[in-house]
């Protein structure tokens, strides 16, 4: 069992049903469903590494339940995964065929549903409803994720009335279809408590189907070069310069190295995975050129 | 400073979604209608994080 990869979560389709104007899924990110290959390999580095939570994402990740079963039935741990479902819950127009999908998920614990006034455009709040209801019949955990270019947009879930309900707050990243339509988390002024901080997805893992393992669950990951930052397998990945870097320096570090001003950071960069894409192309590239940023020479 | 702006200060630097200084300079822009709003969120008992984009598991954390 590895620290370093928990949880370890799985895109496994970048397919969705609806075309929500702030996701992040880049079109190329990978190819649109997890191959059988990449579900042999797959398996086989989960069965190594034995994850304590597997989260299934995409795309909408139901589109894909054949290969999720798949991936399920081959591991072999004697202490199976808890498994997270992150949905946009449009299969809920009925109580039943809610059930239907989540009883066919093995080791299900946890239901993260996403709702906004994104994905609102497109999947009615009944149907959250429906599944919230059916979440708590069944004894699952459930959470709302809700995508933000501001904390006004929280004001959305108002309306749900459902109190106690916990809230994954995600700051919208220029990426995917955000980068597209201009949008992303907007942040009045500069905060340097980011400097003190490294990667805030250390400690998982992510497998993006028709790309590969990475730590990097943001913009990094879905560059056109992305060899640096994607790797093949997970322990490649985790002896890979890019997640060294990650893991031992903290923005501060990385942008004290690269010369950078910090009293003169944009608001933007106060988001560690906005820093994090301005800083470590250019590092990986020093790396490439010979400067070893692992002698502490930082 | 008006107990809403505490509350909204509180809120959004616990959340994670600014720093002290910047829910400061946010609460300012916005309307007391506004505020009202998401004072009603902050305080209907919702806990509310912020997490990386693909990774929604805060269990790190116990």
């Amino acid at each position: 069992m590895s620290d370093a990869v928990d949880p370890l979560a799985i895109t496994v389709g970048t397919g969705c049903n609806i075309r929500c104007r702030h996701c992040l899924v880049e079109p190329g990110l990978g190819s649109e469903s997890i191959s059988e290959d990449e579900i042999r390999s797959l398996v086989s580095e989960i069965n190594e590494f034995s994850p304590r939570h597997i989260v299934f994402t995409g795309g909408e990740p139901t589109l894909y339940l054949r290969q999720i079963r798949q991936i399920l039935s081959g591991l072999t741990g004697a202490i199976p995964p808890k498994v997270t479902l992150i949905t946009n819950g449009y299969f809920a127009g009925r109580r039943a065929e809610a059930e239907s999908v989540l009883k066919g998920i093995a080791h299900l614990y946890k239901v993260v549903v996403s709702y906004d006034r994104f994905h609102a455009e497109f999947v009615e709040k009944r149907k959250i409803s429906i599944l919230l209801d059916v979440c708590r019949d069944l004894g699952l955990q459930a959470k709302i994720v809700c995508a933000v270019e501001t904390p006004m947009d929280l004001v959305f879930l108002n309306s749900l009335r459902s109190p106690g309900l916990a809230v994954s707050i995600q700051q919208i990243l220029p990426m995917g279809r955000a980068k597209k339509n201009g949008m992303e988390y907007r942040c009045a002024s500069f905060d340097r408590g980011v400097l003190d901080k490294k990667c805030p997805n250390l400690g998982g893992m992510v497998f993006n189907c028709g790309s590969g393992f990475t730590v990097c669950c943001g913009p990094l990951a879905s560059f056109a070069d992305k060899a640096e930052y994607v790797h093949g397998t997970i322990a490649e990945h985790l002896e890979s310069v890019f997640y060294r870097i990650l893991s031992e320096h903290t923005f501060g570090d990385l942008a004290a190295v690269s010369g950078w001003d910090t009293d003169k950071l944009n608001p933007e960069h106060s988001v560690p995975c906005r820093i994090c894409t301005a800083l470590i192309p250019g590092i990986i590239e020093r790396g490439r050129a010979g400067w070893n940023p692992n002698k502490k020479s930082l | 400073m008006k107990s809403k702006d505490k509350i909204l200060i509180g809120f959004l630097v616990t959340a994670g979604l600014f720093s002290l200084a910047q829910a400061g300079e946010y609460i300012r822009q916005l309307t007391d209608v506004q505020k009202a709003q998401l004072v009603q969120f902050a305080d209907s008992g919702t806990e509310a994080t912020v997490e990386p984009p693909r990774v929604v598991e805060n269990n790190r954390l116990g």
